[in-house]
């Protein structure tokens, strides 16, 4: 997994033009933001064309960006971005407190997770698992499990507190190790892997 | 150093070297955590949970992107900075070889075959020693394709799928499919055409001609390659396109050279390919080819004129059939000028006026309008 230093040479040759170095460029970061992108929305070819104007106008604009950055954050913020001004319902941006519960509140989660015990079962458990979690719980998660970034990174990209990320991941962590411990890990135990 | 000694499974799953030995079998973090499994017996089970959980998650965030999507869509960024590279630069250069016109030529040809590797392995695997010919190019590309031949004395208007106009000169055949697949847009030509070239630059237009290949990204130019003359020849009249040998072109394509040979041609330049000395000289148009007297001045003003009239003037321009109201349209009125714009980017610019749209459907243009808004 590439970590998020600057692209150093490859950047520079971008920076003076190079269409080699900014196809170079993208490819190493493609998925990584094709990734992002789906879990700020289902819509994939929304996704796919904002990733293209991402570039194309990152390409326009490659004589003013700095020569040190942190490419990584730097496409994951912008494309964070953009993609939100263009979902037609707003992600909440401020509010760490909004829940956007999709699992039905009546049915206790570790009753379901008992429930399924085949391997689509499993990933049905993590699934009712996280869309437990607020949309902000999520993407912190998602940011530093998936991304590998350090929470001053994830800060940026979010546009919070280094400070805050890290009271919301501990915390989203805290609330995930509540079921997990409950029943899940129970249950995980017992099948052998 | 960090004490794991402390870790539950959550911790696990959110320290990187961890995630690199449970996901992705990095022979260093292996090595790491199967040392501290054994001297940590007892965490053995939260190492088992936080694994298990960390495969888990990386399944839940799995994405249905493909490495073939991945690079369709690097090649479709490329050829995007390509045109707008283009776009900045100035409309001719004479010295060609030595502006950086021909640095990004290179780019461009790397771009080409990538974008159309899979296609042409496909074609290739089939028969390796590949015809130049009209003949054998269109029987290689398969019964899908529509044919067109002029017997007439007048040039022939022709409508593609994708809204470009084709004019084909008298003895001259085109064949090309009924709907142009989304990463590509190839014809064959014999003889002489005309070719307004609606712009994509995600979908290049590529025409096969008498041993060469002619690459556009959206523009207009004459291709002449009658199979019982020496020459072919290319000749631009606005935009930008490449010429290639068919030989250059398929041979780099098998071998992978990324320094593919081709002349970038800009407007009033010509390119005369001579098909015994394999070779591609270029010039500057000096006497227009006979079809470029043929098609009309596309400038067009429209004065507050009815809507109907223009989409009329057009028809007449393009030599295509446009299906609209003409009761409805006639009372709308617009003041409209075009100098450059094709087909499409006309229609566009009028449709746009009355808030109507417009379709291609089996070569002709339907208008969908609501009256004037």
């Amino acid at each position: 997994m590439a970590t998020s230093n600057p692209s150093g040479e490859l950047w520079l040759r971008f920076k003076a033009g190079d269409e080699r170095a900014l196809g170079e460029l993208a490819r190493l970061h493609y998925r990584s933001l094709y990734n992002y992108g789906l879990r700020l929305t289902t819509d994939s070819d929304l996704v796919w064309d904002t990733i293209q104007d991402l570039w194309l106008e990152l390409w326009d604009r490659r004589d003013k960006v700095g020569d040190a950055v942190f490419v990584k954050t730097y496409l994951l913020k912008s494309l964070r971005y953009k993609l939100l001004r263009r979902l037609p319902n707003q992600y909440p941006t401020r509010t760490d407190e909004l829940t956007y519960t999709n699992t039905p509140s009546e049915s206790p989660v570790e009753q379901q997770i008992i429930d399924d015990e085949s391997m689509a079962g499993q990933m049905a458990q993590l699934q009712r698992l996280m869309a437990s979690l607020t949309k902000r719980q999520q993407e912190v998660l998602y940011l530093r499990f998936y991304q590998n970034l350090e929470n001053h990174e994830i800060a940026q990209i979010m546009g919070m507190e280094r400070q805050s990320v890290a009271n919301l991941l501990h915390r989203t962590l805290k609330e995930l190790r509540e079921h997990w411990s409950s029943s899940l890990l129970l249950l995980l135990l017992q099948m052998c892997w | 150093m960090i004490d794991y000694r402390t870790y539950e499974a959550e911790d696990f799953i959110l320290d990187e070297s961890f995630r690199r030995w449970a996901l992705q079998a990095d022979p260093q973090a292996t090595a790491f955590w199967e040392a501290w499994q054994l001297q940590h017996p007892d965490r053995a089970d939260v190492v088992r949970q936080a694994r298990r959980l960390a495969r888990n998650l990386s399944d839940y965030y799995a994405d249905d992107a493909t490495e073939d999507r991945i690079q369709q869509e690097v090649n479709r960024l490329m050829l995007g900075a390509l045109d707008r590279s283009a776009q900045e630069e100035e409309p001719v250069r004479p010295l060609w070889y030595a502006s950086p016109v021909w640095r990004w030529t290179a780019a461009a040809c790397v771009v080409l075959l990538a974008a159309f590797g899979y296609w042409q392995y496909r074609t290739d695997t089939q028969q390796t020693a590949v015809s130049g010919t009209y003949a054998a190019r269109v029987e290689q590309a398969g019964n899908a394709l529509i044919e067109k031949t002029n017997t007439s004395a007048q040039t022939l208007n022709i409508l593609l799928s994708d809204g470009s106009v084709v004019s084909l000169a008298p003895r001259s055949s085109i064949s090309y499919p009924a709907r142009f697949d989304k990463a590509s847009r190839t014809v064959y030509l014999q003889g002489e055409a005309f070719f307004d070239v609606v712009k994509n630059p995600a979908s290049p237009f590529l025409i096969y001609a008498n041993h060469t290949i002619t690459k556009v990204l959206g523009t207009s130019f004459v291709v002449r390659a009658y199979e019982d003359e020496p020459d072919v020849q290319v000749s631009v009249r606005t935009g930008r396109v490449s010429v290639y040998a068919q030989n250059d072109y398929e041979r780099a394509r098998q071998t992978g050279d990324r320094q593919l040979r081709g002349v970038v041609l800009t407007p009033n330049q010509q390119v005369t390919y001579n098909i015994k000395g394999d070779r591609l000289d270029k010039s500057l148009v000096e006497r227009p080819m006979a079809i470029l007297a043929t098609i009309p001045s596309r400038e067009q003003t429209f004065d507050d004129m009815p809507i109907a009239q223009m989409l009329l003037a057009l028809e007449k321009t393009y030599g295509v059939d446009l299906v609209f109201n003409e009761d409805d349209l006639m009372r709308c009125r617009a003041t409209i000028s075009f100098a450059e714009e094709n087909l499409m980017e006309r229609l566009d610019v009028i449709c746009q006026t009355v808030g109507a749209s417009f379709e291609v459907i089996d070569g002709q243009i339907v208008i969908d309008s609501k009256g004037c808004q």
